[in-house]
């Protein structure tokens, strides 16, 4: 007996950096995800999907943005058993328990309220948030008094951080793991599918307790976001001890969110910048986050700005990390010969460029290191005059 | 660039003009008006700009008039380490011909050798600086434009650090200033599209503001309404909790009704037992409160009629007073009937005595006035004897005045005649006289005439004698007239008569004042009439009434018998008096008597009254007495007294044994708490209504709020929030990126400019300095110029006075216009270098100027090429070490 595990498909989603028409195309792909995990539900044979909760981004979505999920449950063919979040908890808000939602979802979506769930010869139990702030781990509550039954097969769906996992202190609501797998290994429960963590994570040592993180990414720092889970536990029956559960992870997400740290101090450098932007797979949608450290010449730097200027027409979005990039521009006498000036036009670059690097000359002469991490200390006046010898780069160099 | 040699052929009115120029130094090229000086910097102008072939309109002018030659020009110059000699025909047979000898020799013709003699002064030559040191006659006298000539900027760099740098340094300036336009206007004040863009981050700011705040309303609505749910279903389970306590009391007091139906019962029966004893002891009462009116009513009625025996004789007695009060009254009124009737007889004789002297007065007045009145005729009668009243005596005396002064016209008119003659006899109308010692005047006065010694003379009067004459018998005949009329004799008489009428006329006013002063206050006909009706009723024989009067009616005995009668009068008067207060008195008495019997009247009805009323009184006191006795008399008939006493103790007893239930049973009650079970009952109920009531009110809340959430719940909040997050992070991004890119333009700007003017700051100096040196050849040592950044001379200090350019003088302006030229020829000089070229320049200035000028061009020569055109030698005579070349017309 299949089923898949998904989680956080936070539709309704938007992120500031995406341009309105590269977050309209990763707003699409995220109902296209439900889609396509209907596919894959359906390629292997899965009995039911569950969703571990954060199905919709908030309980003030829009609309439109309920019909679409809707629209493309319908497309599920399997029974869907959705689990409220803490981003769509149950309360008076709630856009699962609300009106239209009962309304509009097809018959084969229901929503987990707590009650156990009789489905394709599973229980399936859940731990719904029912609040924003949860005073209690409703995990536990949900599995309290809990007794294994032969022939009962029974599966646990539930949201939130669980203990001794990153969290810097555990809270009043976070879920118990050690009391979770006591019952995996009596037997009483035979999966427990979490949500909450968007990169897909085995927890603990049963093997049945699994994140299977967001379908599509939904920021940089993830690790391994863009799938879903197909739980096989077996057929009922086959011999005790019950066979080992086997998760296999299928990847349906086509966006990307990536992390990138350069230094540039050369024209080297400076190509193999070029390169790696060049090569990024589905540029339209990969979001990646640049960070640029280093000392340029002018023309390097003019470089790496148009570099970064036709990145950004291709990528779903660039940004650069301002807090972790560092150019400096540093004009040579090449530079300035090259630009063909002389007298005062020269003396004037000249005169820039040491202002361009005052600060951290004066940091150097004080004994500093010349900045942290690689970052010399700036001033608005340094800043100044390098954005002024790079307009005079462009300008002279107009011919 | 040194110009060696000049040669022009057939140029312009020049038929041949050759020169040779000094190549350092000073050369002052001396010639006539006209014959061609200028001729020559336009033909070396040609020779380098035009094409042999041109027919450019300065080309075509240099043709010379009616000769068929061509115009030719050659010059021999030194560029650099080029030396060539140039040469161009034009007009006929145009040729250019190129011999460049070094610094290796080279031939070219025609366009050829025009594009290569370019290429090397190109290559040697700041050609534009040879044009901008020119001074050319005819030319604006101004400063040379010597901004940014490269070679110039050149020399000047070579004494400086800093280049001035050329075309693409200026051009990278005008692109800076232009991209600092795009940011900021020219007053440095930031555009509006950088404004715009704050305005669009700030924008930004708030429609996130706003939208978070929406959010969290929508989330404070959304915990609100998961209260009131809550609350609800409490509110609920305790509305159920009420209804069930509410039926639990109303059970309990069900079944405690029976209890309070008893004790209801044994109440009612102690209220009819009750009622029914205070019955029978009314019925008592009533019994005992009859026998006692009748007794009440016995001894009424006794008393009545002892009332009503007193009354009657009360009566009686007041019968007996009426009657004497009556008798006292008929005296009194005889007694004044008496004396009324005396009174009537003393009146009467009075009233005679009064009469009398009346009478007597008004006789006494009569015949006054009868006195008077006879006066009074006298009088007028006398006055009427009278004529001449005061008119006619002063007509008379007037007529007598006329005839007078007539007369004495007469008179004086008439002649008078002196007669001497004593002795002499006169006859006149008069008669005859004898003139005495003196002489006898006579007048001859009309008609007069006398006669002596048998001569008679008459007078012929004169008409105006005679007319005179005739006035005179005139007044005298009027005033005789009136004095007849008058009847008097002449004036005195007339007087005499005034006088008498006068006297007449003041007796009669004598006797009319009398009469008028009788009749005032007296109505005298009311007197006559009283006189004549007392004669009438009493003839003179009648004495009785008055003592009478004598029949004369003198007034002294009626005075007399008047006074008697008054005597009389008054004591008649007297006794009247006396009648009338007797009668008065009597009047009095019949009063009393009349009010006492009136009295007596009106007492003795009153006690007839009493009479009838206590009578009365007493027969219906009887009528009572029966009436009530005879109604206890039916009453007993009923119930005698006995049995009424009876049925009152029976009812007592009877009221105690209720009362004695009635409390017990309310005992019973009380024990059985059903006081108390009422009131939960009422509680309860109270409960259960307060709960429907705030049950009503949650749900209703909680409608409320589930309205609000589902229509805010559709608007898509958090993706409006989400947007309007990114939208303002693209805002400010651009916002910042804007500011970036106009802080660099600016930065650039003002870097540039601030080099560039240090830079030319730095190279002004030495061109100054020069020229400074230059000045005080001219104005004496302690001359300044200033120099501005365009290298205009911008000011001339000269003993402490600084002046502007444009507000020196001709003469100076002239002098630093040179001087400029020669100090920038002087530092240019060298290879690039061009000569300078005066035509006919220092016409403003005054010899000692003069002076000073040619030590200054001879310093100049002593580096540089410096030409001067002149039709006036003197002027640069003191050039030391110049060279003259004449040219000939």
């Amino acid at each position: 007996m299949r089923f898949l595990h998904t989680a956080d498909w936070q539709l309704g989603m938007t992120r500031h950096y995406l341009s309105p028409e590269a977050q309209a195309r990763s707003t699409e792909a995220r109902f296209e995800a439900v889609r396509a995990l209907g596919r894959v539900a359906r390629e292997h044979g899965c009995a039911f999907v569950v969703v571990a909760g954060d199905v919709l981004e908030t309980n003030h979505v829009g609309r439109d943005v309920v019909a679409r999920a809707c629209e493309a449950l319908a497309e599920v063919p399997v029974p869907v058993l959705l689990l409220p979040g803490n981003h769509d908890p149950l309360d008076a808000g709630s856009v699962l328990a609300s009106e239209r939602f009962r309304r509009l979802a097809p018959s084969h979506v229901q929503v987990l309220d707590g009650e156990p769930v009789e489905v394709a010869g599973v229980q399936v139990l859940s731990a719904p948030w029912r609040s924003k702030r949860p005073v209690e781990d409703l995990a536990a509550r949900a599995c309290a008094g809990l007794v294994p039954e032969p022939g009962v097969r029974r599966v646990l769906v539930a949201h939130g951080a669980v203990q001794s996992f990153g969290a810097a202190e555990p809270g009043a609501a976070t879920i118990d793991l050690a009391a979770l797998e006591r019952l995996v290994d009596a037997g009483a429960l035979d999966a427990v599918c979490l949500g909450d963590r968007h990169s897909t994570t085995e927890v603990g040592r049963t093997g049945r307790v699994w994140y299977s993180g967001a379908p599509e990414p939904t920021d940089h720092d993830e690790l391994d976001p863009g799938n879903v889970l197909v739980v096989d536990l077996g057929e009922p029956g086959e011999g005790t001890p019950r066979p080992p559960a086997r998760v296999t992870r299928v990847r349906v997400g086509r966006w990307s969110f990536r992390r990138t740290h350069l230094e540039v101090a050369s024209d080297e450098d400076v190509d193999l910048l070029e390169e790696v932007l060049a090569s990024l797979p589905d540029k339209s949608r990969t979001a990646l986050k640049l960070s640029v450290v280093g000392t340029l010449s002018l023309a390097q730097k003019a470089r790496v700005d148009a570099l970064l200027e036709h990145a950004a027409d291709l990528l779903g979005a660039l940004q650069v990390w301002e807090r972790r990039s560092e150019l400096v521009v540093r004009p040579d006498a090449v530079d300035l010969d090259a630009l063909g000036l002389t007298g005062f036009a020269r003396e004037a670059a000249e005169g820039l460029a040491v202002r361009a690097q005052a600060a951290a000359a004066a940091d150097l002469a004080a004994g500093g290191t010349g900045g942290e991490r690689g970052r010399p200390p700036v001033t608005a006046d340094a800043v100044a005059a390098q954005d002024a010898l790079s307009l005079l780069h462009r300008l002279a160099a107009a011919g | 660039m040194r110009l060696l040699r000049l040669r022009l052929e057939s140029f312009r009115g020049v038929a041949m003009h050759e020169v040779e120029l000094a190549p350092t130094g000073v050369t002052v090229v001396v010639g006539d008006n006209e014959v061609g000086k200028t001729s020559l910097v336009d033909a070396l102008d040609l020779l380098l700009d035009q094409y042999d072939s041109s027919r450019h309109k300065r080309v075509r002018q240099t043709q010379p008039v009616g000769q068929d030659a061509p115009t030719v020009v050659e010059a021999e110059v030194r560029a650099g380490r080029y030396r060539f000699t140039y040469r161009k025909q034009f007009h006929r047979q145009p040729s250019t011909r190129l011999v460049v000898h070094e610094p290796a020799p080279e031939q070219h013709a025609g366009r050829e050798a025009h594009d290569r003699a370019l290429e090397i002064l190109g290559e040697e030559v700041d050609l534009p600086l040879w044009r901008a040191l020119r001074l050319q006659q005819g030319v604006p006298l101004d400063q040379a434009d010597l901004e940014a000539r490269t070679s110039l900027a050149q020399a000047l760099d070579a004494t400086v650090v800093e280049s001035v740098g050329g075309e693409r340094e200026e051009t990278l300036v005008a692109r800076a200033e232009a991209e600092f336009g795009r940011y900021w206007t020219p007053t440095g004040a930031v555009r509006t599209e950088g404004r715009a863009l704050e305005a669009d981050v700030e924008e930004g700011a708030r429609r996130v503001s706003a939208l978070e705040a929406s959010v969290a309303e929508v989330e404070r609505v959304v915990d609100a309404l998961g209260r009131v749910r809550a609350d609800t279903a409490a509110e609920r389970g305790a509305g159920e909790r009420d209804v069930a306590a509410l039926a639990l009391a109303e059970a309990r007091v069900e079944a405690l009704r029976e209890v309070v139906r008893d004790a209801e019962r044994t109440r009612a029966e102690l209220a009819a037992a009750s009622s029914a004893h205070a019955l029978a002891e009314q019925r008592v009462a009533g019994r005992a409160a009859s026998r006692g009116r009748l007794v009440e009513v016995v001894e009424e009625v006794a008393e009545r009629r002892g009332t009503a025996e007193v009354a009657a004789q009360d009566e009686r007695e007041a019968h007996e007073r009426v009657a004497a009060a009556g008798t006292v009254l008929d005296e009194a009124l005889e007694e004044q009937a008496r004396r009324r009737s005396l009174r009537a007889a003393v009146a009467r004789q009075e009233e005679q005595a009064r009469e009398s002297a009346e009478v007597d007065r008004s006789r006494g007045l009569v015949s006054r006035h009868d006195e008077a009145l006879a006066a009074a005729s006298a009088a007028e009668r006398a006055l009427a004897g009278h004529r001449v009243d005061d008119a006619a005596l002063a007509e008379v005396e007037s007529l007598h005045r006329a005839w007078t002064a007539a007369s004495a016209r007469a008179g004086s008119a008439a002649p008078v005649v002196l007669l001497r003659g004593p002795g002499e006899r006169v006859i006149t109308a008069e008669g005859e006289h004898v003139v005495g010692d003196d002489p006898l005047e006579l007048r001859l006065a009309g008609g007069s005439w006398f006669e002596v010694g048998g001569i008679r003379v008459e007078g012929r009067p004169t008409p105006e004698q005679q007319r005179a004459e005739a006035d005179e018998r005139r007044c005298a005949a009027a005033l005789a007239a009136s004095c007849h009329d008058l009847g008097v004799e002449g004036l005195d008489g007339a007087m005499a008569g005034a006088h008498a009428r006068r006297a007449a006329q003041a007796e009669q006013d004598r006797a009319r004042a009398a009469l008028q002063q009788l009749a005032a206050g007296e109505d005298l006909g009311a007197a006559r009439r009283r006189v004549t009706r007392w004669e009438e009723a009493h003839p003179p024989s009648d004495d009785r009434a008055a003592p009478g009067r004598p029949a004369d009616g003198s007034s002294a005995e009626g005075a007399d018998a008047g006074a008697v009668t008054r005597a009389a009068a008054e004591q008649a008067a007297r006794a009247l008096r006396g009648a009338e207060e007797a009668l008065v008195a009597a009047g009095q008495e019949v009063a009393t008597a009349t009010s006492r019997h009136e009295s007596a009247r009106a007492a003795l009805d009153l006690a007839g009254r009493r009479l009838v009323e206590a009578r009365a009184a007493a027969d219906a006191a009887a009528t009572r007495a029966q009436l009530v006795e005879a109604e206890l008399e039916r009453e007993r008939a009923g119930a005698g007294d006995e049995v009424l006493r009876a049925r009152v103790a029976a009812s007592a007893d009877d009221l105690a044994a209720a009362e004695r239930r009635a409390a017990g049973a309310a005992d019973a009650v009380r024990e059985a708490g059903v006081e108390g079970a009422e009131v939960e009952a009422v509680v309860a109920r109270q409960r259960r209504d307060d709960g429907r009531k705030r049950l009503r009110a949650l749900e209703d809340e909680s409608g409320a709020l589930a309205a609000v959430l589902e229509a805010r719940g559709g608007e898509g909040l958090v993706e409006e929030l989400a947007e309007a997050r990114a939208a303002h992070e693209r805002a400010r991004r651009a916002c910042v990126s804007w500011e970036r890119r106009a802080t660099a333009a600016r930065t650039l700007r003002d870097a540039l400019d601030e080099a560039r003017r240090e830079a030319h700051l730095a190279y002004v100096e030495p061109l100054r300095a020069q020229l400074q040196r230059l000045a005080a050849h001219v104005f004496g040592a302690d001359v300044r110029v200033d120099v501005g950044p365009d290298l205009r001379i911008a000011s001339r200090t000269l003993g402490g006075v600084t002046v502007p350019f444009e507000q020196l003088s001709s003469g100076a302006r002239e002098q630093l216009a040179v001087l400029g030229r020669l100090a920038c020829a002087m530092l240019v000089s060298g290879g690039s270098g061009v000569p300078v070229l005066l035509d006919d320049a220092l016409g403003y200035s005054d010899p000692q100027r003069l002076d000073g000028m040619a030590r200054a061009l001879a310093a100049a020569g002593e580096s540089c090429q410096v030409v001067v055109l002149t039709c006036v030698p003197e002027r640069y005579r003191l050039v030391a070490g110049a060279s003259t070349q004449r040219l000939r017309g």
